[in-house]
């Protein structure tokens, strides 16, 4: 029954899965609270951008990835500040922008066929190269996540008055928004560039429902993500499917069945 | 020592003058009312006492030391317009929201100890919601988030206390609730209060000093007999009693 642990690939898969499924919902938390979560959207779309480059030129898309998502997360910091009221349309230009160059340079790419799988996520995709960046990158976010806890806590909850009580808001949203840019790029192998968005958002979404703490939230948030993306990736091996819509579809299974759990028996 | 001295200060946003040659002090226990009308300046100043906006002109010296140089802000508490605009669907409960004011006591590694959960629990306890720890802030009523975000203030023990409007939109009883808790503050802590308000009614009977705001200059008035007429008379004439002396 556990036969899919004979294969090397999978074993890949599973461990980079489980890392992205930790820090995905970790920064979704925080992401979400402040009503940013398509932050991960557009981010998603320059980090495909970011995978063109690198499939253009012949660098390793990953890295590519990065650094491009970490500029355009920078650049959407920036005209965050400049459209302070319309905080949204900065992820619109960044998004627009990023989703432009990608189309470009897969059309002119000689190796747009392997474009595929980081749209959609592939888990034979992950290289034993690739565990390695995922569990630095992972360690990084962790780290940072919990040295700066309380800053980005206080700043989800108002900003304003984050600010004024001293807590160091723009170094602080910098830090966050490269986090977030970091997060993007190591997920894009196991869910795909379109759907990142979505595991930094629906997990959160259920954690939620059910959390009382922020802490709790952020613990059911990563133990809903992990449940999706174990069952996702196991069940793309048996039946073949793409392991990025899988992970989803799967998410909003646990969803739905949190949400009816709650109805039903009435939990507040 | 004076807590808080405003020496000669002005401001302007682009050419419009918002604060114009304004001397003020404040001493130990002092409460002190900024009242006046819309645009008169008041949160211009408080703006500037917090150090979000810098006098084109002049000097603030807190605790004696000049704002420019001065680093110690948790011995600063503030409270502002927007405390109560945050989601009240947050998941989070009141000790979080109090511990996440701790950020600069934290040290390097931001982790709390049992020092700081102590401050936590004695802040809670000012505000009589140490039963309230573990609940969730938007289960709370409007009146017991406002406890909580004066707990969330004092867990720093602030020496000078900044209240900018905090009970805009805030019904009779809460009100009352909150002069009560910030009054014991400012009495048996001996804390200094600042507080721009627009109930000049409510805030007089609290304050031992109201300073009146118009077009950008102050008139400070120590005591006096107080009516809403002759505050509207007294605005400019600082030998007008206006504030009723009382028991501080």
């Amino acid at each position: 029954m556990l036969e899919f642990l004979n294969y090397r690939f999978m074993k890949r898969a599973l461990l980079a899965g489980n890392l992205v499924g930790i820090v995905a919902p970790l920064v979704g938390v925080f992401l979400n609270l402040r009503r940013l979560s398509l932050i991960g959207h557009a981010l998603s779309h320059v980090a495909l951008a970011g995978v063109a480059i690198g499939l253009f030129a012949g660098f390793f898309p990953i890295y590519s990835a990065i650094i491009v998502s970490i500029i355009a997360a920078l650049a959407i910091e920036k005209l965050r500040r400049d459209y302070a009221d319309y905080a949204e349309l900065s992820l619109a230009i960044i998004l627009a922008a990023g989703l432009g160059i990608a189309t470009i340079l897969i059309n002119l790419s000689q190796r747009s066929a392997g474009i595929q799988s980081y749209l959609f996520g592939s888990i034979s995709l992950v290289g034993s190269r690739d565990i390695y960046i995922i569990l630095f990158l992972t360690l990084i976010i962790i780290a940072i996540i919990v040295k700066y806890y309380y800053g980005f806590f206080f700043l989800a909850f108002n900003e304003d008055e984050a600010r004024l009580a001293g807590v160091p808001a723009k170094p602080l949203n910098i830090i966050f928004m490269i986090v977030t840019s970091l997060t993007v790029a190591l997920s894009i192998q196991i869910v795909g560039t379109l759907l990142i968005a979505s595991l930094i958002t629906i997990p959160v979404a259920t954690g939620m429902l059910l959390g009382k703490s922020f802490k709790m939230t952020i613990f059911y948030s990563i133990f809903f993500s992990l449940i999706s993306v174990n069952s996702g990736i196991i069940l793309s091996f048996y039946y073949d499917l793409a392991s990025g819509g899988t992970i989803i579809l799967f998410s909003v299974l646990l969803l739905l069945v949190v949400i009816f759990i709650k109805k039903v028996f009435n939990i507040n | 020592m004076k807590v808080l001295e405003i020496n000669n200060v002005s401001f302007s946003y682009e050419k419009e003058v918002v604060i114009n040659n304004v001397s003020l002090e404040f001493e130990k226990s002092d409460f002190a009312a900024f009242v006046g009308p819309n645009g008169s300046g008041k949160s211009t100043l408080i703006k500037m006492i917090t150090g979000n906006l810098k006098p084109d002109q002049g000097e603030i010296k807190i605790f004696g030391k000049s704002i420019n140089n001065y680093s110690d802000w948790s011995r600063i508490g503030y409270i502002s317009q927007q405390v109560r605009d945050f989601n009240q669907s947050f998941p989070a409960t009141v000790r979080e929201i109090i511990a996440s004011n701790l950020y600069n006591k934290m040290g390097f590694l931001k982790i709390m100890n049992s020092k700081l959960e102590a401050k936590i629990i004695k802040a809670l306890e000012l505000v009589d919601m140490k039963n309230y720890l573990n609940r969730k802030i938007g289960n709370l009523s409007g009146g017991q988030q406002q406890r909580v975000f004066i707990a969330r203030m004092m867990v720093n023990d602030p020496d000078l206390i900044l209240l900018d409007e905090p009970l805009v939109g805030v019904d009779i009883r809460a009100q009352d609730d909150f002069y009560q808790i910030i009054g014991e503050i400012n009495n048996n802590l001996q804390k200094t209060v600042i507080m721009v308000s627009h109930d000049v009614n409510l805030i007089s009977k609290q304050a031992n000093k109201v300073i009146c705001f118009d077009n950008g200059e102050a008139y400070p008035h120590d005591s006096g007999d107080f009516s809403y007429q002759n505050y509207i008379e007294g605005l400019r004439d600082t030998s007008i009693r206006i504030i009723p002396e009382h028991g501080h």
